[in-house]
């Protein structure tokens, strides 16, 4: 019985310490960590609404911030040619969109890797929702042109950016719909 | 003492010789810096375990012996994780999930159970200090040759191949690496040998 | 029998005839001969010099590396230049030269001389070097000179593949058959040469018929069921490495079964591998990861294809 009790005591004794431990780095480090988090995300939506000021965007959902009186940015991820694509779209209040960034990817150099350049990224400037893939030049609003050898990539971006605005418009954040 | 330190960056290389941490040496070592960092961080969770485990190695009965150390391994690398969070963000993005996996690195157990937990503090620092400074020469070697023939560059500075071949840096060509410089690190130890007989 | 470049007797290739490795080669690179004419055709002279790069490297480098090693220099068996035509015959013929060394590099001394030589490689060093430079030259490894303008063009100077899925002038699977009305890799454009070819193999029994037939019908199988994305089955068997990758590259005495079940199991295996990957996976082309993947299986198809020896009873 003795033996039993010093070996709990022991590894409670470990445990106690490490917690102890952990407490102490994290209370002093969860502020910045916080704060990274934050101007990560802020730094992202600066690219789309550049004329909004740091302090105006504000978080009013989860993965939702409104950018002052300009819009709103959304995040959000979908399965692309080789992993997940996570792109933050950002929409006007007359539901155009102002543009994507593409934060994190693991498409193939020279194809889906396009997606995150400026040629494609342009192509979302002022289209309006519901958007359709098409191998031609954009004729259309709701059109957007594909990456040469990366269709199954930009399928996947376009289909993000339709869902984000499928959900911030059943949100009822954007004004008069379309 | 010195022989203690240095054993664990050549003879008993923790990479080449001992073939411990495989998983994070092919991950992590996509660009030099990732593989610096990640062998500096190793080694401080490394040099810390072995210091603390020895410090407490006659208080802690044999049979949770294995449980404790765990604990304490994995207090450290979250102490790490959460430093570089804060202090160093980038570095702790780029290395992702292989940090918080430095837990289950072969190489801390192992040297915990196999030095830490029967030697004195002192030898025991030293011999952390040397196999992680052993483990951070491996992914540096590694990760510049895959830098520089996958990605044509150099710890993020271009070196002016305009296309270089992907497959290095993807993880056939960390296999590949491994290989070749495992090859040439053991022909050379042979060697070694032989003119010693 | 005294023979030059005799192989350790535990691995293929078994020679059952009174040839050396070098006989062997010989015929095969005669075999290759007539889809050389046919790259350079449709092609022009570039063809030509990236064969002559392909086979160059090849050999330089199987010879340098058993010079630095003190080995016993092979290179007159062939095996090497062999190796270089293959190499070349499936990559596009617009290629930067210096891409087919690094090709020819991993093939010689990563897939072949590392493992210990000729008879000792798991999977076909050609298909590695190719392998090996589709991961690492994606756009240039899929970048076919036209000989038909893709009427989609856009800004690159691409034509279309017939596995692509962009839809050139609509040729049939005769215009396949004779090479026209499509692009690809310099060796396998034109079907007919490299029938001849396989007509002379089988001829001179360097290989059986075993794995390009099964290749061949579970390729056509598949793609008939299962609808090829466009193209008819015919078509579909056209284009592509099907033809190539079924004569030359799994009969590969090396890296294939020795059985006869064993070598059907192996045809078909590609052949299905091929159409999975063709149809559901990233890829346009699947032959080459086919073959690859099948190399690695060979032992283990071989040793449950072992014949059954009649009366024996299985220790359980």
């Amino acid at each position: 019985m003795k033996q039993y009790v010093k070996l709990v005591l022991t590894l409670g004794i470990v445990a106690f310490g490490a917690s102890l431990c952990l407490s102490v780095v994290n209370s002093f480090t969860e502020g910045k960590i916080a704060e990274h988090e934050r101007q990560k995300t802020v730094a992202a939506m600066k690219i789309l609404f550049p004329a909004v000021a740091d302090t105006e965007f504000e978080e009013i959902e989860s993965g939702i911030y409104k950018a002052g009186n300009a819009g709103y940015c959304a995040t959000g991820t979908v399965n692309g040619y080789n992993g997940e694509i996570s792109v933050m779209v950002g929409i006007n209040t007359d539901a155009s969109i102002v543009g994507i960034e593409v934060l994190e990817h693991s498409e193939t150099a020279g194809f889906g890797a396009k997606a995150a350049e400026p040629e494609f990224k342009s192509r979302f400037v002022g289209a309006r929702p519901e958007l359709t893939v098409v191998r031609t030049p954009a004729e259309k609003d709701s059109e957007i042109q594909a990456i040469t050898g990366a269709t199954v990539t930009s399928k996947a971006v376009t289909k993000l950016v339709n869902d984000v605005y499928a959900v911030l418009k059943m949100k009822n954040l954007l004004g008069g719909g379309q | 003492m010195w022989k203690t330190f240095k054993n664990g960056i050549f003879d008993q290389n923790p990479t080449f010789v001992q073939l411990l941490g495989m998983c994070p040496t092919l991950a992590v070592t996509t660009s030099l810096i990732n593989g610096i960092g990640m062998g500096l961080s190793t080694t401080a969770v490394l040099v810390l375990s072995n210091l603390l485990i020895s410090l407490i190695r006659r208080l802690i009965p044999q049979k949770v012996r294995i449980a404790a150390y765990v604990v304490v391994i994995a207090t450290f690398v979250t102490v790490v994780d959460l430093l570089l969070k804060a202090y160093l963000p980038d570095l702790s993005s780029s290395l992702g999930i292989f940090i918080p996996l430095i837990v289950v690195n072969c190489i801390i157990l192992a040297r915990a159970e196999a030095f830490a937990s029967k030697n004195k503090p002192l030898p025991s620092f030293l011999d952390g200090l040397g196999m992680g400074l052993g483990f951070t020469l491996s992914l540096s070697c590694i990760s510049a040759v895959r830098e520089i023939l996958g990605n044509g560059t150099l710890l993020g500075i271009s070196l002016g191949i305009s296309t270089p071949a992907i497959a290095i840096i993807l993880p056939p060509g960390g296999f590949l690496t491994l290989g070749v410089l495992m090859g040439i690190v053991n022909f050379v130890r042979e060697r070694r040998a032989n003119r010693n007989a | 029998m005294n023979v030059e470049g005799k192989l350790a007797v535990s691995s293929s290739p078994h020679i059952r005839s009174k040839n050396s490795i070098q006989d062997t080669m010989l015929d095969v690179i005669l075999a290759l001969m007539p889809a050389a004419f046919a790259g350079v055709y449709f092609f022009g002279a570039r063809a030509m010099s990236v064969m002559v790069i392909s086979v160059a490297s090849c050999v330089i480098f199987e010879f340098l590396w058993q010079k630095l090693t003190k080995r016993k220099v092979t290179i007159k068996d062939l095996s090497a230049v062999v190796t270089g035509m293959l190499l070349a015959y499936s990559l596009p013929a617009s290629i930067p030269y210096w891409m087919v060394v690094v090709g020819a590099f991993v093939a010689i001394i990563v897939a072949k001389q590392f493992f210990g030589g000729i008879g000792q490689n798991f999977m076909n060093p050609a298909l590695c070097g190719r392998a090996f430079m589709l991961a690492s030259f994606p756009v240039a490894m899929t970048a076919f000179p036209g000989n038909q303008m893709n009427i989609f063009q856009t800004d690159v100077v691409t034509t279309a593949t017939p596995l692509s899925g962009e839809s050139l002038y609509t040729p049939n699977a005769f215009h396949f058959f004779l090479g026209f009305g499509k692009s690809g890799c310099i060796g396998e454009i034109c079907i007919v040469a490299l029938l001849l070819g396989g007509a002379y193999l089988l001829f001179r029994k360097v290989i059986s018929w075993r794995i390009p037939v099964s290749f061949i019908i579970s390729v056509f199988l598949m793609t008939a069921f299962f609808g090829g994305g466009g193209l008819n089955a015919f078509e579909a068997l056209f284009s592509g490495g099907v033809m190539l990758g079924a004569i030359f590259m799994a009969t590969d005495y090396t890296t294939s079964p020795v059985t006869f079940w064993g070598q059907i199991i192996m045809g078909a295996g590609c052949g299905v591998l091929t159409c999975v990957i063709r149809f559901w996976g990233g890829y346009p082309e699947g032959v080459t990861y086919a073959i690859l993947l099948m190399n690695a299986l060979s032992p283990l198809i071989d040793k449950i294809t072992v014949p059954w020896k009649f009366g024996e009873v299985r220790a359980r």
